[in-house]
């Protein structure tokens, strides 16, 4: 059996349809619930502050914000820009390649930024001329 | 002197010189071109080596009954093989893709990942498109799935729905896996055009690690209570990407991104392609499906550009309709296709990373695909 016919002898359209559309509920419900992740993190978070102030002055939360990793906050969001670049370069990696990859991406004061990275061990020099990437 | 004759007689009998016939040397031939398309064109070295070498593991042609062919009950070959038609190998793999891929892209845009769903109609298609020509349903939903562009996929569902096709099968959806760079970018040029390869991407929003550490939970739960069968590959999947973002098992997320998807993939490409033994893969189903998988292939990526085109005409944001093409869950390969087609037009354009999200959405999608396809057809 061929043609049209046999697949609506083996059901193939319902099963196609049906199948598509579970494929598109599931990746559709998924985006819906992360798209809402962030709104129902920061109600958590809000609801946790009264209680935290609450409490005595000595709670740990101060010292587990300490222990995060030692990133300074000014350049977070260029360690995670840069990761990028360099997971598309690949390691090691030449730091001009990755001054200009930066440049070509419109990216702010990408040599200031680089050294900024090699001061707080983002980057880490390899011994032979190239760099590694050291951000967790 | 004639006892001396008679034994090199026997012994020449049973070489491969004197049993080979001309499907072993084609075979033999098709492992070569492999290991040279991994080793001098780099395309998927760490698939198309293994398979090219079990390829002419496979198409040794040896004295039937010593236990040494792939196909023969008491071969060790065969008990190797043993984790690919029980369908084990894919879920470890899964375990490693995700304990080393980052969410974070397409948590900060879920609309994305609408084209990994998309790309997925070339899974569908493609099942209409051969049982149209005649294959079972079984058979047909197996070489659907190679639309999917996903090797373990593949596997895992025609382990289970059409184990005599697991060799044309996973050679062909490696073999598109690989020629990704060829395949997809004159289907991307012909479908786009200047003006939409050039839009360039907003920056995404920056994700917490809380984000990162709630998705593979919800996304488990939700993907395999509405697709069950999906369970060993999205199960697996999820718990490698826990591994990985919940840092405190770090040691367990690293085994699995390293020495244990190295194993599996050192196991599960040698043994597939010892599976391709000239006698019994040169047949006409296996050209068949060699010719449904590219038809598949083009209709997936093609399904995932169109979709984004119609999400432009309806939203004010405009995505790059070149994203559309990373739907099909080869990772990262379509991803750096994309990023390249866009750079092609634009240095600038830096689309790498926004790929990302439909390609690991796309992964997903052909998981439940396929769960739902292994449902249908039991």
């Amino acid at each position: 059996m061929y043609g049209f016919e046999a697949i609506s002898h083996h059901n193939g359209w319902a099963i196609s349809v049906v199948g598509i559309l579970i494929v598109f509920t599931g990746l559709v419900t998924l985006s819906l619930l992360i798209r809402v992740f962030p709104k129902i993190i920061a109600r958590i978070e809000d609801n946790g502050k009264p209680n935290a102030q609450s409490s005595s002055p000595q709670k740990t939360i101060p010292q587990s914000k300490k222990q995060e990793p030692s990133i300074d906050s000014s350049i977070k969001e260029a360690v995670r820009q840069y990761q990028y670049l360099i997971s598309w370069m690949g390691e090691p990696f030449s730091l001009p390649r990755l001054i200009e990859l930066a440049e070509k991406r419109g990216l702010v004061r990408p040599h200031a930024t680089v050294s900024q990275m090699i001061h707080a061990s983002v980057i880490q020099p390899d011994g032979k001329g190239y760099f590694l990437w050291h951000a967790k | 002197m004639d006892d001396i004759l008679k034994l090199f007689a026997d012994f020449w009998s049973n070489t491969g010189f004197a049993l080979a016939d001309y499907r072993y040397i084609i075979m033999i031939a098709v492992g070569l071109i492999f290991i040279y398309l991994g080793i001098a064109k780099h395309y998927e070295p760490l698939l198309l080596v293994p398979i090219g070498f079990g390829i002419l593991m496979g198409n040794i042609p040896v004295f039937k009954g010593l236990g040494l062919a792939i196909y023969e009950d008491n071969s060790v070959l065969h008990y190797l093989y043993f984790g690919v038609t029980s369908g084990v190998y894919p879920p470890l793999i899964f375990l490693g893709i995700g304990a080393m891929t980052d969410f974070s892209t397409m948590l900060a845009r879920p609309t994305l990942m609408l084209l990994g769903a998309a790309a997925q109609m070339g899974v569908f298609l493609t099942f209409l498109g051969a049982l149209a020509l005649g294959f079972a349903p079984n058979d047909a939903a197996s070489i659907g799935i190679i639309g999917g562009a996903d090797g373990p996929t593949a596997i895992f569902l025609s382990a289970k729905l059409a184990p005599d096709l697991i060799g044309p099968i996973a050679i062909a959806a490696y073999s598109y896996m690989a020629l990704v760079p060829v395949i997809q970018p004159p289907i991307m040029r012909l479908l786009t055009t200047r003006e939409e390869r050039l839009i360039q991407m907003e920056e995404a929003r920056e994700v917490s690690k809380l984000e990162k550490i709630i998705f593979p939970i919800v996304g488990f739960l939700l993907c395999c209570f509405l697709a069950p069968a999906a369970l060993p590959l999205l199960g697996m999947l999820f718990f490698g990407n826990l591994l990985k973002e919940c840092v405190v098992a770090e040691r367990l997320a690293q085994t699995s991104r390293t020495a244990l998807i190295d194993t599996v993939t050192i196991l599960l490409g040698i043994t597939v392609g010892a599976s391709t033994q000239g006698d019994v893969f040169l047949t006409a189903s296996s050209v068949g499906i060699f010719i449904l998988g590219a038809v598949s292939f083009g209709i997936a990526t093609a399904s995932g550009l169109i979709f984004a085109k119609i999400i432009n005409v309806f939203s004010k944001v405009k995505i790059n309709p070149l994203l559309g093409a990373a739907g099909v869950s080869a990772v990262p390969d379509s991803a750096r296709v994309v990023q390249m087609v866009g750079q092609e037009e634009d240095p600038s354009n830096f689309l790498l990373m926004h790929a990302m999200a439909p390609n690991v959405s796309g992964v997903i999608g052909s998981a439940i695909a396929a769960g739902v396809l292994w449902s249908f057809m039991n």
